[in-house]
Parts: structure tokens; sequence; C-alpha cells
């Protein structure tokens, strides 16, 4: 080493260094596939669309039998359609409880309960109404 | 011992071959391939389309509305469809011309006369002993092509509540409508593939 000259030091030192730098940029890139795919999968594994469409008509499914005169058993007898369907078309167990209606509460809670091996979702709810 | 002046050109050599292997390393491990099983990844947008269309057709027509407070009067697009006898027209032409043609979706690779994508609709519903049941709700016309095989289908559906029975669809038998349908508010599921041609 002693007989080289020491002024070309700089140049292989700064060469290293940004080859090292191009190393560290060409990792990020080979990633970035890998990782763009595994998100797109990820969302669309997400059952969004299922999670609201089924709360929504448990939703409305409360709301029919509480508005109904004379008052109905909506809730027990639908819930084994959505049980039944889901199960053998969405491949999702969907099930809920509820506390009876009473039109002197004021309020009434829903439990929904959604699994399809993937994603758990549970729900509290509470819906108001007007009390009689 | 050996001259020790081309230390620094050996080291220079094993570090040049280093970087030239990881790079090499790099690039071959970087290349990925397409799969045709990756394809569902650009099935994502006609999937969220659909799901809005069904949607958006099962938003009650009158919501909040004191005028009319009764349950009747909150119907939507969707309940009133499987609720009449022509069904299967009504249907096409409210998912199909009225919503999804309108979409930038498929304005942008589609041309007029020329409409790539298909749907089929099923309605599914629990029957008096239990069991599951369907029938088609709506074909898309044959004039707007017919299936290829090669491209994959979504499936999108959406939860219906009906008050009664339904009015009885064209592809049913009267008999199951009589005896397998239940006359009550019941849940149905409907169910739309959808395909580009």
């Amino acid at each position: 080493m002693e007989g080289l000259n020491r002024e070309g030091q700089w140049i292989v030192m700064m060469g290293f260094l940004v080859s090292l730098g191009i190393f560290f940029l060409a990792v990020v890139i080979s990633q970035s596939t890998l990782v763009g795919q595994t998100t797109a999968e990820g969302v669309l594994e997400f059952p969004k669309n299922d999670i609201q469409d089924m709360r929504h008509e448990i939703l409305v499914v409360e709301k029919f039998e509480r508005d109904r005169n004379p008052p109905t058993t909506a809730m027990e007898n639908i819930s084994k359609d959505f049980a039944t369907i889901a199960l053998y078309r969405k491949s999702a167990e969907v099930w809920y409880n509820y506390s009876v209606y009473d039109c002197h509460n004021g309020k009434r809670s829903v439990n929904i309960h959604y699994n399809n091996g993937v994603t758990v979702y549970n729900e509290t709810t509470q819906v108001y109404y007007v009390p009689c | 011992m050996v001259n020790s002046a081309g230390q620094l050109y050996t080291m220079e050599g094993i570090a040049a071959g280093l970087i030239m292997l990881i790079t090499a390393y790099i690039v071959l491990g970087s290349t990925s391939v397409y799969t045709p099983g990756d394809t569902h990844l650009t099935d994502m947008q006609l999937e969220q389309v659909g799901s809005d269309i069904l949607r958006v057709m099962n938003t009650p027509l009158k919501m909040n509305n004191t005028l009319a407070p009764d349950y009747q009067s909150n119907r939507t697009d969707l309940e009133l469809l499987v609720n009449t006898s022509d069904s299967e027209r009504r249907f096409t032409d409210t998912f199909l011309y009225q919503y999804l043609y309108n979409s930038k979706v498929v304005a942008k690779e589609t041309t007029v006369g020329g409409i790539g994508i298909q749907i089929n609709a099923t309605v599914w519903y629990r029957r008096w002993d239990g069991s599951l049941f369907n029938y088609t709700l709506a074909t898309s016309p044959s004039t707007l092509g017919t299936y290829t095989g090669r491209e994959p289908g979504v499936r999108v559906t959406r939860w219906v509540h009906t008050d009664f029975r339904p009015h009885q669809p064209s592809s049913l038998p009267a008999s199951e409508w009589t005896a397998g349908m239940r006359r009550e508010p019941q849940e149905m599921l409907v169910e739309v593939v959808m395909w580009k041609v």
C-alpha cells in the first residue's frame, strides 16, 4: 500500500459508497412488487362489502320488526335465513342476537357476529327510537 | 513474503467480484412473473363496481320520509324488482344499461355496440323445509357476445329484504313457488356473476 499514490483512495471509497447506495435502492425496488401484490390481495380478501351489507340488512330487519303492528318475530325468523344462506353462498357464519323489543325503553341492543374463517367481525350496536 | 504493493488491487478485485455477484443476485431475484393466477387483482375494480351498483339499487327510495312513515314507502329498487312480474327485463335494464354501461370502468375499454361485460343474476332463498333454492333473476342479452371461457368471473352479492313472498319469477315453476317459497317476511341473496367477454 505504501508504494501507491494515496490520492486515489477517495475515488475508491466513493465508488464503494455509491455502489452500496445503489444496492439499497435495488433491494427496495425488488421488494416493491411483492409488497404491492400482498397489499392488493389483503384488500381483496377483506370482506368489506359483505360486512357492511349484512350489517345494514340486519338493522333493516330490526326496524321492520319494530314498525310492524301487530308485532312480529321477524328477527327470529330471518336469523335462519342469514345463517343458512351466508353459510352456503358466502362461506361465512353470520348470526345475531338482540334484546327484546319494549316500546317503553326507547332503545334496544343488537349484537352482530360475522366469521368467514379469515375475518372475524363483532359488533354491539344500540338502536334508539322514540319511546311510546 | 510476496510484494505487498499488489494488496490494494487484490482487494479491489475481490470487492468488484462481490459487487457483481450481489448485482446478479438482486436482478435475478427481482424478476416477478405475472402468472394467470394473479389476474384476479385486476378484477378488483369490476367487483367493486358491481358491488356499488347493487348497493345503489338497494338504497331505499324514500329515506326518512315523514309523510310516508310506513315501511312500504321505504322499499328499494332491488326489493321492488324481485316483487314484479317483469323482473328479468327490469333488472337487466337497471343493472346493465342504467348503471354499469355508464360507469367509467366500462366506458374506457369498450365501444358502442361492443359491450364486453356480461352478467348472470340469481336469487337464493330459504324454503319452507329449511333447504336452499335459487332461481335465475336475469341474464344479459346474448347479443352482447358469447362466453369465451378465458376471462375469470367475479361474484357480487346483496342481501334483499322482502315483505312477502316475491312475485312468481318466470324461471321458477309454479309448484315450487306455491309449495317451496315462504309466505312471510324473509331475506334473500341476490348474486350477480360478472365476466368480461
